[in-house]
């Protein structure tokens, strides 16, 4: 399961990110709080297939598609 | 001058404080990436130094490396004499990452490192607090507490600040993350034990957004934002519009009744009554402008807005971070260029960019204001509910905006793509829904003002003594065997095409020096043409004078699209590095815009 799977409301644990993600990238999401064990909410799908809007460590942020296919969680 | 450094997450505070340290204006407002270059200021004898937010030490965006370079140039230098890490109290964690990776830097470099807790009024709004001393003993820096808004604690902030200052390498931190080591578990940590709990605060910005961000009320809503901005320039502005009319027109019958009959009086007339005030009636509607955006951005909803659009603007090889910069260049092309720089991937930075002149901005404001007032009658309606006039407005605004997606989706396929850089992904933080910090807001509005006359005023009257001079002489002829007639024969040849005369003609050239111009200039040959004296608004005298639907059309569509801006040029140069890209650009717009409303005379 990705991050992308997610629907509104749901609650997840971040399993990995993906070995193709870029370096610089991959450093990002860790430093958003994007890392393995974390504990996330999905407050809001966007519309129309637009960024997921996750809730974690205090912060509320919005991801595209591209890089939430690339984030693995468990329920 | 020893200098004292900024930095900070994106949006926590720090321009604020610094306006409040400073006395300067730095732009603020409520969405990541406001600052996206070095701004620098006074502060007692300390040079202050306002940096653009960024996430980490290891920057993505062009704004990011940008504050990256500057503190990694200004910690190895003895002027530098504190490091000033601003935290949101509201978000600790996120804060935290950044400020452990600044107090690392700064112990390796023995520079004294000061915390600034900001956001706090927030906080005790909740009936919560922050332990700032069990805070500082555990990271081994100075850390206090304070609200650049309701300024509580500033005071005591700003001695302390200045005395850390002046004790150089007095307080170097004590404690410090080893080099290698993450600085997000222990951020993590920190923000679990001082911070609070976010829940409470988290909830009513989920409540908005539960509206704000669904898919159809969403939609609808951002529709109706940007109808009601649009549409708002217009019709609010009006009554303001018709008072400032009234008291020109007042003084331009008072001063016809003081001044002798003749040449002068024919000049202060025609040149500056006919020049100048018809474009000073436009004031108002700039800073309606200033004063909507203002409100827009000071509110949170602009991150949202991105959001939404992010989806629709990937198709044209956007990204919804553009959201921004082009809402921004509605006011002005040249700060919302820069802003582009928070765009992620070059590609779309650079689309973004060329784009942004399309953008109607507040010089244009005149020109369709005018051309509105001419081809649409007031009374009329839209749908029963809308003035007609104002979804005119709407209208050329969203022409603006539609011939701009056309362009970026053409230059999406033809701009050679960097396939070395990957493309960063979109990730935006969403900042808490806040209410309008009036006070400077109500400045910045007043401001925009004072701005608008200040910049056109001069060239506007240069320009009006010039053409009238030229158009008055040799004495008692008409304005066609004028010097300035003849000139005017001579170029319109090139504007027939458009329906135009020569006196359109002369008015649009000399809107070159600025768009605003063609008003001021318009004014005073309308004026210097007519028969009696007939003081009226310019609206009046252009109908009565007869300006053809088609050809009205064709010139305000003309105005949508021309870059007539040598400053964006100038802009546009700096930021792509490339002088033959920005000319191009000036060129092809001018072409198209030529193009477009030759095409619309000739069809309707
Ligand atoms: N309530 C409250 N609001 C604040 C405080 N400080 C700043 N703000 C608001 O927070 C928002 C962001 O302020 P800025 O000063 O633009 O933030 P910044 O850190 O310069 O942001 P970037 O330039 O994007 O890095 C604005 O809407 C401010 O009015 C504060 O202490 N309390
Ligand atoms: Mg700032």
């Amino acid at each position: 399961m990705t991050l992308w799977d997610l629907s509104t409301g749901d609650l997840a644990t971040v399993s990995g990110i993906a070995e193709d993600v870029a370096d610089n990238v991959k450093l990002r999401l860790v430093e958003m709080g994007i890392q393995k064990g974390r504990d996330l909410k999905c407050v809001r799908r966007g519309p129309f297939n637009g960024p997921i809007v996750l809730q974690l460590g205090g912060s509320v942020f919005a991801l595209e598609q591209d890089i939430a296919k690339k984030v693995g969680i468990r329920q | 001058m020893q200098r004292i450094l900024m930095v900070g997450k994106p949006n926590s505070g720090k321009s604020l404080l610094f306006n409040q340290l400073t006395g300067l204006r730095q732009k603020v407002a409520n969405y990541p990436g406001v600052t996206v270059e070095v701004k620098c200021g006074k502060c007692e004898q300390y040079e202050l130094v306002d940096l653009p937010g960024t996430y980490s030490l290891t920057g993505i965006t062009r704004d990011e490396e940008i504050a990256v370079n500057e503190i990694t140039r200004c910690i190895t230098r003895d002027d530098t004499a504190l490091i000033l890490c601003v935290l949101d109290a509201s978000r600790l964690e996120r804060s935290f990452v950044l400020a452990l990776q600044v107090q690392r830097l700064a112990k390796n470099h023995n520079k004294n490192v000061l915390f600034a807790i900001n956001f706090i009024d927030e906080v005790r709004r909740l009936g919560e607090d922050i332990d700032v001393d069990a805070l500082s003993k555990e990271l081994g820096s100075p850390v206090m507490a304070l609200s650049a808004r309701s300024l509580e604690g500033l005071h005591e902030f700003k001695q302390s600040m200045l005395k850390l200052a002046r004790q150089k390498a007095g307080h170097i931190p004590h404690k410090a993350l080893a080099d290698n080591q993450s600085t997000v578990p222990l951020s993590r940590k920190l923000a679990h034990r001082y911070g609070i709990q976010f829940d409470v605060v988290l909830k009513n910005q989920n409540q908005f957004d539960r509206f704000l961000l669904h898919s159809w009320s969403g939609c609808l809503i951002f529709s109706a934002v940007m109808f009601v901005l649009f549409q708002s320039i217009f019709t609010l502005a009006a009554p303001l519009m018709d008072g400032t009319e009234a008291i020109i027109e007042k003084l331009a019958i008072s001063v016809s009744y003081v001044a002798p009959e003749g040449i002068i009086t024919d000049f202060l007339h025609d040149a500056v009554f006919g020049g100048v005030g018809a474009f000073l009636v436009f004031v108002p509607q700039i800073m309606m402008l200033t004063l909507i955006i203002g409100l827009l951005e000071d509110s949170g909803y602009l991150a949202r807005a991105a959001l939404i659009c992010h989806r629709p603007l990937s198709y044209v090889g956007l990204s919804g971070r553009s959201f921004i910069p082009y809402l921004s260049g509605h006011a002005c092309a040249i700060p919302a260029i820069l802003a582009a720089r928070t765009i992620e991937s070059p590609h779309k930075r650079l689309i973004t960019m060329l784009t942004i002149p399309l953008m109607s901005c507040s010089a244009r404001l005149p020109v369709y204001a005018l051309l509105v007032a001419v081809l649409v009658p007031a009374e009329a309606s839209f749908l029963g509910v809308f003035n007609l006039q104002g979804a005119a407005f709407f209208g050329l605004y969203f022409f603006g905006i539609i011939i701009a997606l056309v362009v970026a989706q053409l230059l999406n396929r033809l701009l050679p793509r960097d396939i070395e850089k990957s493309d960063l992904p979109f990730i935006l933080e969403l900042p808490t829904y806040r209410l309008p910090h009036w006070k400077p807001l109500i400045h910045k509005t007043l401001n925009s003002g004072v701005v608008f006359i200040k910049r056109a005023a001069p060239i506007i009257f240069l320009v009006s003594v010039g053409l009238w001079t030229l158009g008055y002489f040799p004495a008692n002829t008409s304005l066609e065997a004028s010097w300035l007639g003849q000139i005017g024969q001579l170029v319109e040849p090139v504007f027939e095409p458009m329906g135009l005369d020569w006196r359109y003609g002369l008015a649009i050239l000399m809107s070159f020096l600025a768009r605003e111009v063609f008003v001021g200039a318009l004014g005073t040959l309308l004026g210097m043409d007519e028969a009696e004296d007939n003081i009226a608004g310019l609206a009046e005298k252009v109908q009565t004078d007869g300006l053809a639907l088609g050809a009205g059309l064709g010139l305000v569509l003309f105005y949508v699209v021309a870059l007539q801006c040598v400053a964006t040029v100038a802009v546009l140069k700096g930021e792509t590095g490339s002088s033959k890209l920005a000319w191009a650009l000036y060129i092809a717009y001018g072409v198209l815009a030529y193009g477009i409303a030759v095409l619309v005379n000739a069809v309707v």
